[in-house]
């Protein structure tokens, strides 16, 4: 084997590994899950808890202004813990440090958009088209879309695909 | 003096003696103040009365949860269910050793769930009467 031959072998089976790898992070990127301790504790009692980059910041702003009727639940908090998991949740939101994973989220939405849920937004819809339409939802047991862990078994650890 | 001694026989009886851990006991010794202060004709907690309140269908409340075993299972062993469909685990502190330990977190959920399900908050009396039903089980 010529001196140039090994060089192109080994260009090749870098870029295969190279470009199998990207593929294989798009197909399984996972959301780190919060370790956000008083947002862990207020927000995961009821629901898995929500990862923030889901949504913009002004999403959260509204969720957090109004958890006296939370989905028609009471969610209020002592006035400084709310202040503090706002920020948090504001901070980590798919526009502000969460952009990396959150920017596909926030696909379809328009400045100053705030969907009161992840499973409004258009890139949840377009993900679940079939499903909702068929009412999958309902027979699959989950009873209701905003319950990821119905389906994502692995929903709480960070990860979404099938 | 005098006063604390008197203090102490009414919390002895107050209060069934039981291996709860201090935070628990605490928490009973709380409301037992609270009732004492809330009905000047209070005696003791009893489990009968806390049963019947847990399992009862109240109204008041919200319509789609009439009790508190609506979203905790239907026996205190059992799991139940959150609104947003997350298992909930048993009451029993046999089932779930850690239940009760947090006296804030049973405040907040006392203050939550008494008014989806009674339209008020629950007397002193009310919660120290699950408590010690529920630790029984
Ligand atoms: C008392 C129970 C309770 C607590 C505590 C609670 N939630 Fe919820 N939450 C609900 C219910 C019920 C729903 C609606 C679920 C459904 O539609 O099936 C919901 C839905 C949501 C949704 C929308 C999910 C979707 O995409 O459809 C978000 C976001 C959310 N909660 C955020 C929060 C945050 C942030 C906190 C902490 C501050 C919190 N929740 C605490 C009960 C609760
Ligand atoms: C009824 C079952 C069900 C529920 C409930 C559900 N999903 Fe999904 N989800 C699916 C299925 C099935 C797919 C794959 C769709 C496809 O490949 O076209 C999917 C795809 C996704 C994807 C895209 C994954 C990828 O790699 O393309 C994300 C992200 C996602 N779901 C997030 C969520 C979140 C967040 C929730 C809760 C708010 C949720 N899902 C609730 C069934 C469900
Ligand atoms: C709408 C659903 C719902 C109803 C109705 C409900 N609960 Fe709860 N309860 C919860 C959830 C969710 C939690 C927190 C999750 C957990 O502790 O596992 C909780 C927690 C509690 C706790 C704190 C437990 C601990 O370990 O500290 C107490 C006490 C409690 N509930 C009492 C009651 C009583 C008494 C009633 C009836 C008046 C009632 N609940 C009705 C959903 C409900």
């Amino acid at each position: 084997m010529s001196h140039r031959r090994v060089c192109f072998s080994l260009l090749l089976i870098a870029s295969a590994l190279l470009w199998s790898d990207t593929a294989w992070a798009d197909r399984h990127e996972r959301i780190p899950p919060a370790t956000h301790a008083p947002t862990v504790k207020a927000c995961s009692d009821c629901h898995m808890l929500y990862p923030a980059e889901m949504l913009p910041k002004a999403s959260w702003e509204k969720i957090m202004k109004n958890l006296d009727n939370h989905f028609g639940e009471t969610a209020t908090l002592p006035e400084g813990e709310r202040q503090e998991i706002t920020r948090y949740l504001t901070r980590m939101a798919g526009d502000g440090d969460g952009r990396a994973w959150g920017r596909k989220f926030l696909r379809g939405l328009s400045e100053g958009d705030a969907p009161m849920r992840i499973s409004e937004t258009p890139y949840f819809q377009r993900k679940h088209g079939k499903k909702l339409s068929a009412g999958v939802f309902k027979k699959e047991g989950s009873r209701s879309p905003a319950n990821c862990p119905a389906c994502h078994l692995q929903a709480a650890q960070g990860w979404y695909e099938e | 003096m005098k006063a604390f001694i008197v203090w102490m026989v009414g919390l002895a009886t107050v209060v069934p003696q039981h291996a709860w851990s201090g935070e628990q006991a605490s928490l009973l010794e709380k409301y037992a103040r609270q009732a004492r202060q809330e009905s000047p004709d209070f005696t003791v907690f009893q489990p009968q009365r806390g049963e019947l309140f847990f399992t009862s269908r109240h109204s008041g409340g919200k319509p789609d949860t009439p009790a508190c075993t609506t979203c905790h299972g239907a026996t205190p062993t059992s799991s139940g269910m959150t609104r947003a469909n997350k298992p909930i685990e048993p009451m029993a502190i046999s089932k779930t050793p850690s239940r009760f330990a947090d006296p804030d977190k049973v405040e907040k959920w006392f203050g939550r769930n008494c008014d989806s399900v009674l339209g008020r908050p629950c007397t002193a009396q009310e919660k120290g009467d699950v408590l010690v039903y529920l630790l029984k089980q």
